[in-house]
């Protein structure tokens, strides 16, 4: 099967170009053991992140195809030839598949993703254990789990336009922050929530929904986070 | 002049940024020192996020009856009595708080319908005792403990490989290696080290383990003359994946079998009637690796190798809700709905016991300023971990480990320095795989000694076959002298790999001395030539120092326990 793969190495390369392997395909290959025969019998300076191969750690997001995908999770049998392999968008490539994921990082951190109900300085004897009904948390539930690979963030056309949006991630988490009925105040959450890049630079177009390896509904949460705004 | 390296300072380093590494990086923070943590991967992408199936804690929220002295007797009796008591005393009488310490910080696990923690059945556990976060329970955990890091002012370093220690005469005194972006050198001026660096499964071929897992951290200990304990007890977790080849050996969490899941072999019988009719599939890990390992053996197998591990009949309501990772994974990679048909496993390598001697309370190592925590510390599993007690090793000893490594810091009267000498030794040995331009493929040599670790190191072993494993290592590290690598330093993957091959190897004589020495069979150590546990030996831990250049191995008395402590396990046995 064929790969072109983009490639870039800034220290000698003016701009990316694809290059083609032609990969020796055994039953069910992922998209990853397609890069890992590169590495290993065509060209081991292909550099691409990974880590657990089994969707857990959200490592080896790239575009493949035209969409994202995490390159372990995605066999070639679902894949059309040549399979095009890419880095993800809106963040800049270090080298080949690995991109700088900085910008995702820190716009997680602007919402201020910091749990503040207890002060974690007190180590003293513990404060009474939670409780808190399942039922409260079944909405909750299902927007947690966030992977933090950046699919979301590179399939979302507002991201690539407007530099300070936050991005679907980390709108994702401050819902699921806010939404804790333990946790009492938004603190700064607020501020960047519903500030120029928070929730209502949004235009709901939903890529990010596609593109959630693990079955998050960002969208939905910037929704929510906006109904709770308005009804504030 | 500019440097050649980037140079930072802090009181404490942590390197390694799982379980062991973010908790103890709180601590020392906490504590009042100045911390600088790194990892090779990002923030986030640690093994321990692999960690599904929950953390043991004797909360006694499901089953009243459980305390520390229960989960205390199991862990003893699970790691058939080499495990240090003082660390597993510590360890299940300290394992609750740091459980309701994480809900504090903003975690959440299941709960019971009243709104408490819930607890799951695991292996080996006497009563109901994981706290889970559905089977993504280290993922929850690891977001929990990072966002606590950043927001307390730890300084996080990522995708930085550290390849050796610094000393100054015995003390620490910080860590050398490079920015896997793009291969600049990098020195960590500290006062005390956390080693949080893992394990080492990836010496072998099949294994749950992430790319991470070379011993990085062991091997560096090693180096700086640390000791190194029960190298010999590599646990196989009974099941791994088997079937499609490219994901062989990924872990199926053993909450399929906490939540109800059956094994059964090719011709349909629930085999572990046979090895263990109490416990049945709940029974530890080694003796359910070793129950499908002979029944591969003896020619039921399922068509790829393994056994049948089936919970369709909870239905999919409930194997959605409990187990979502797991139906995702069998679907995405497999093909397979676990809803309608059972899955296909065999047992995978999954966790290495042995690792880096520590002082029980405080995680110091026998080299003044570096300390040890999580899977690369030795100690509290003895011959076999239970499920469930890695995600609280994590944290009890990881917390204890930074406070004791800040207290250290905080108290010197001088600081340690490291002569540039070290560095640049260090820098000469990473830079050689791009100074020939033949040499060995650092791929190849991997893949041939995962090939060695499996055929003469496995679930089953004999003298004979450590022996002539033990010889393919060394011939190995003769070639692993002439690596070669093409390309740039510029986030190269293949010349990482170079660097992570020479520790694989120390370890992996490591476990070789270690097992050829120990002539009996206990936990994870089955040796054929010798089928039974040996009371001698259950008396003895192997140990493994450097001297002169030389790998020597010896043995040192297991700590006896007091009389108190010893009457918990004849009450539940």
């Amino acid at each position: 099967m064929i790969f072109r793969v983009k490639r870039f190495d800034p220290t000698c390369d003016r701009r990316p170009s694809w290059r083609a392997y032609t990969v020796d395909v055994r039953p069910k290959m992922s998209v990853l053991d397609g890069l890992f025969w590169i590495l290993e019998h065509a060209d081991s300076t292909l550099s691409f992140r990974y880590s657990c191969r089994a969707g857990m750690c959200g490592s080896c997001a790239m575009v493949v195809n035209g969409r994202e995908a995490l390159a372990c999770r995605l066999r070639l049998a679902h894949v059309a030839a040549p399979v095009h392999v890419e880095p993800l968008r809106s963040l800049p490539v270090i080298k080949d598949l690995v991109v700088d994921m900085t910008p995702f990082f820190e716009k997680y951190r602007a919402v201020d993703p910091f749990y503040r109900a207890e002060d974690p300085a007190v180590t003293g004897p513990a404060a009474a254990p939670a409780v808190v009904r399942p039922e409260s948390r079944e909405l909750v539930d299902l927007q947690l789990g966030c992977i933090s690979c950046g699919a979301c963030y590179s399939a979302c056309p507002v991201v690539a336009l407007n530099p300070e949006f936050l991005g679907p991630a980390a709108l994702n988490r401050a819902y699921v922050l806010s939404a804790d009925e333990r946790e009492p105040a938004a603190g700064d959450r607020a501020a960047a929530i519903l500030g120029d890049g928070g929730v209502h630079a949004c235009h709901a177009v939903g890529n990010c929904v596609a593109a959630c390896p693990v079955g998050i509904n960002p969208l939905l949460s910037i929704q929510l986070l906006r109904k709770g705004a308005t009804d504030r | 002049m500019a440097e050649w390296y980037d140079a930072y300072a802090y009181d404490v380093l942590v390197i390694g940024a799982g379980g062991a590494g973010l908790r103890a990086a709180i601590a020392a923070r906490a504590a009042g020192a100045s911390v600088g943590l790194v990892c090779k991967s990002l923030l986030g992408k640690a093994h321990t996020v692999m960690a599904e199936g929950g953390i043991a804690a004797a909360l006694g929220n499901v089953d009243p009856q459980d305390s520390w002295e229960v989960h205390f007797a199991d862990t003893m009796r699970g790691g058939q009595g080499i495990n240090d008591y003082r660390m597993v005393e510590i360890f299940a009488k300290e394992a609750p708080e740091r459980v309701y310490e994480l809900e504090r910080w903003g975690g959440l696990f299941d709960r019971t319908p009243d709104g408490r923690i819930l607890q799951r059945p695991f292996g080996a556990h006497t009563y109901r005792r994981l706290c889970h976060v559905g089977d993504r329970t280290g993922l929850e955990l690891i977001r929990t403990l990072q966002d606590t890091v950043v927001h307390s002012g730890v300084d996080v370093h990522m995708e930085i490989t550290l390849t050796r220690l610094l000393t100054d005469a015995e003390r620490i005194a910080g860590a050398f290696g490079y920015r896997r972006e793009d291969g600049r050198y990098v020195l960590f001026r500290a006062k005390a080290v956390v080693l949080a660096t893992g394990g080492w499964g990836k010496v072998y071929k099949v294994t749950s383990n992430s790319w991470e897992c070379t011993g990085d951290g062991c091997a560096m200990a090693y180096e700086a003359g640390a000791e190194l304990m029960d190298m010999e007890m590599v646990q196989f977790h009974p099941t791994g994946m088997v079937w499609p080849p490219g994901v062989r050996g990924i872990l199926v969490t053993e909450a399929v079998r906490g939540e109800g899941g059956i094994l059964r072999n090719a011709r349909g019988e629930r085999f572990m009637e046979r090895y263990d009719p109490k416990k049945m599939e709940l029974s530890s890990r080694d003796v359910v690796a070793r129950a499908i390992y002979r029944e591969v053996q003896e020619g039921r197998g399922t068509p790829h190798g393994g056994a049948h591990l089936d919970i369709s009949h909870r239905g999919p309501d409930f194997i959605k809700k409990k187990l979502p990772s797991m139906y995702e994974q069998f679907l995405k990679l497999a093909d397979i709905d676990i809803t309608r048909s059972p899955m296909e496993v065999a047992p995978t390598v999954h966790y290495v016991m042995g690792g880096v001697r520590v002082e029980p309370g405080t995680g110091a190592t026998t080299v003044p300023g570096l300390y040890a925590a999580g899977e690369v510390a030795a100690g509290l599993h003895g011959a076999n971990r239970l499920g469930g007690n890695s995600l609280s090793d994590l944290l009890v000893f990881g917390k204890r480990a930074g406070e004791h490594a800040a207290r250290y810091a905080l108290g010197l009267a001088t600081a340690p320095r490291a002569d540039d000498g070290q560095a640049a030794e260090e820098r000469a040995l990473l830079a050689r795989p791009f100074e020939r331009d033949t040499g060995e493929n650092p791929y190849q040599l991997h893949e041939e000694l995962q090939e060695v670790m499996s055929q003469n190191a496995g679930i089953a072993r004999t003298g004979d076959g450590l022996a002539e494993g033990l010889q393919k290592v060394l011939a190995l590290q003769e070639r692993a002298e002439r690596l070669r690598s093409a390309g740039s330093m510029l986030y190269n993957p293949g010349w990482h790999e170079c660097r992570d091959l020479r520790f694989m190897l120390t370890l992996c004589e490591a476990i070789f001395r270690s097992a050829i020495v120990r002539t009996e069979s206990r936990g994870a150590h089955w040796r054929l030539d010798y089928p039974d546990q040996d009371p001698e030996w259950g008396r003895k831990n192997v140990v493994v120092r450097r001297a002169n250049g030389e790998m020597r191995v010896g043995t040192r008395p297991v700590p006896p326990m007091p009389a108190e402590l010893a009457r918990l396990l004849e009450a539940r046995a």
